[in-house]
C-alpha cells in the first residue's frame, strides 16, 4: 500500500491529526503541500471562532448590542452548524446556553486545566435524569443572513459554536481533501474520514474510554465522520464542593447527569456524529440507545461498562470496567 | 525529392545523436522526510492566558510505516 502521510499538530487546545494518502490526479499538491495549508486553514478557524478570545470574530458578534451583525463566511457557517445541531436534536444540542455555561464555571478556557475525578463526580452526582430542551428554544431566534453577510440573533444573545466546532472543522478539512485517495482528519477526537481507499480498506478508529483512558477497541469507518463526547475533560468543583461539567441540560441550565459518562457516534458528517454523541450522552441510557440506533454508537454507563448500539463494524470490548 | 530525403535523414541522424549526448544524472531517491515544526503562541488579554508551545511532526515516504489508528476521544 502506498505511504500516507501522518501529520499531527495543536490547535483548539487538541491534538490535531491528519492522515493523507496520494493524490487520486498529478496537478494535486504533495499530501505534505495540503497539510501545510490545512494546519494553517485549522489554526485561523480555531482563531476567529474561538469564545474565549476577546479579538475573535464569534466575541464581537457576542458583544455586538446590534440586532444584525455582519459575519464572515466562516462565522455563518459555524453559526449555521450551531443552528444545524439544535435543529436535529430538537434543542438539546443548544448553541445559546453560554451564560448558563458561564454561571457554572465555564468562562474561561479551560486548556491546561487539570480535570476533577470524574469518578468521585459520578459518585456525588445527583439522581439521574436525562435533559430535556429548554422551551423557550432561543436558538430558532437566530438567522443566517448569507446574502447579505449577517447574522441576526436578539441582542445578548450569546453563541457558543464549540458544540459543532471541531466537527465542522474536520468536516472542512476533510472537504479540501477530495483529490486524495484516503484522508482521516482527527480535530480533537472528532474524525472526518472519506476518499476512495477508505471505502476499499476503512479506517479502523479507536475509541477512547472515558474513564480508564484505554482503548475500547475499534469501530470502521469507511466515510462520513464519528465522534465522542463525554464528561471527563472539562469536569471542575464549585465552590461549593459540588462537580460541574460543559453539557448542560437545556431546561436547567445546569450540568447534566443521564447516567452516562460518554458516548461515541457515528454519522454521515463529522457534525452529525457529534451532534448525535452529545444527544445520547445528554439523554441517559434509553434516549441513547434511540438515537444511536440508526447510524450505530457505543455508550459508556456511570460504571464504566460500554454498551454497542445499533450496528457497528469492528470490535468493542462491552465489558470494559472502570480501573 | 532525392535531396528532401537526405535532408530529412540528415536532420533524424542530428536529433538522434542530441538525444544519446543528454548527460545521463544519477539517480536520487529520497526515502524518508521528517519535518519538525515548533509554534510558540502567545494569547494576550486572556484570563489565564500565556505562551504555549506545540510542535508538529510530519513525515512522508517510501518507507513502510505502520499508522497509529486515529482514536476518538473527547477532548
Amino acid at each position: 500500500m502506498p505511504a500516507e502521510l501522518d501529520y499531527s499538530f495543536s490547535a483548539m487546545g487538541s491534538d490535531i491529526r491528519l492522515l493523507i494518502g496520494p493524490p487520486l490526479m498529478s496537478s494535486a499538491p504533495a499530501p505534505l503541500a495540503a497539510a501545510d495549508r490545512e494546519k494553517a486553514f485549522v489554526l485561523d478557524f480555531a482563531e476567529r471562532l474561538s469564545r474565549f478570545r476577546p479579538d475573535s470574530e464569534l466575541t464581537a458578534l457576542n458583544e455586538s448590542p446590534a440586532h444584525r451583525v455582519p459575519a464572515g463566511e466562516l462565522l455563518r457557517l459555524a453559526v449555521r452548524a450551531g443552528v444545524w445541531a439544535a435543529r436535529r436534536s430538537d434543542g438539546l444540542v443548544d448553541p445559546t446556553l453560554v451564560r448558563a455555561l458561564e454561571r457554572v464555571g465555564y468562562d474561561h478556557s479551560l486548556q491546561g486545566a487539570v480535570p476533577a475525578s470524574l469518578s468521585d463526580a459520578v459518585a456525588s452526582a445527583p439522581a439521574r435524569w436525562p435533559a430535556r430542551p429548554h422551551p423557550a428554544a432561543a436558538w430558532r431566534g437566530v438567522l443566517i443572513d448569507d446574502e447579505a453577510g449577517y447574522v441576526e440573533r436578539p441582542p445578548g444573545l450569546a453563541i457558543d459554536t464549540g458544540g459543532t466546532g471541531k466537527g465542522l472543522c474536520a468536516d472542512m478539512v476533510a472537504r479540501h481533501l477530495w483529490v486524495y485517495t484516503r484522508y482521516a482528519v482527527d480535530c480533537g477526537g472528532d474524525i472526518a474520514v472519506g476518499g476512495v481507499g477508505a471505502q476499499l480498506n476503512p479506517y479502523m478508529v479507536e475509541v477512547e474510554h472515558p474513564i480508564t483512558g484505554r482503548s475500547l477497541g475499534a469501530v470502521a469507518v469507511s466515510q462520513g465522520g464519528v465522534a465522542t463526547s463525554g464528561l471527563n475533560v472539562r469536569i471542575w468543583r464549585r465552590t461549593d464542593g459540588s462537580f460541574a461539567h460543559h453539557l448542560l441540560d437545556p431546561s436547567t441550565g445546569e450540568p447534566v447527569w443521564s447516567g452516562l459518562v460518554g458516548a461515541t457516534a457515528l454519522g454521515a458528517t463529522a457534525v452529525e456524529a457529534e451532534t448525535l454523541s452529545k444527544m445520547a450522552l445528554l439523554l441517559g441510557p434509553d434516549g441513547a440507545r434511540e438515537v444511536l440506533d440508526d447510524r450505530g454508537g457505543v455508550i459508556i454507563h456511570d460504571d464504566g461498562t460500554a454498551e454497542v448500539i445499533g450496528s457497528v463494524s469492528g470490535s468493542i470490548n462491552q465489558l470494559a470496567l472502570a480501573a | 525529392m532525392l535531396f528532401a530525403t537526405a535532408a530529412f535523414l540528415v536532420v533524424l541522424a542530428v536529433l538522434i545523436s542530441g538525444l544519446h549526448t543528454v548527460p545521463t544524472r544519477p539517480k536520487v531517491v529520497v526515502v524518508r522526510r521528517v519535518y519538525r515544526t515548533t509554534v510558540v503562541e502567545t494569547v494576550l488579554g486572556q484570563r489565564g492566558g500565556g505562551t504555549s508551545v506545540s510542535q508538529s511532526t510530519a513525515s512522508s515516504g517510501s518507507v513502510p510505516t505502520t499508522l497509529a489508528a486515529p482514536t476518538t476521544r473527547v477532548s
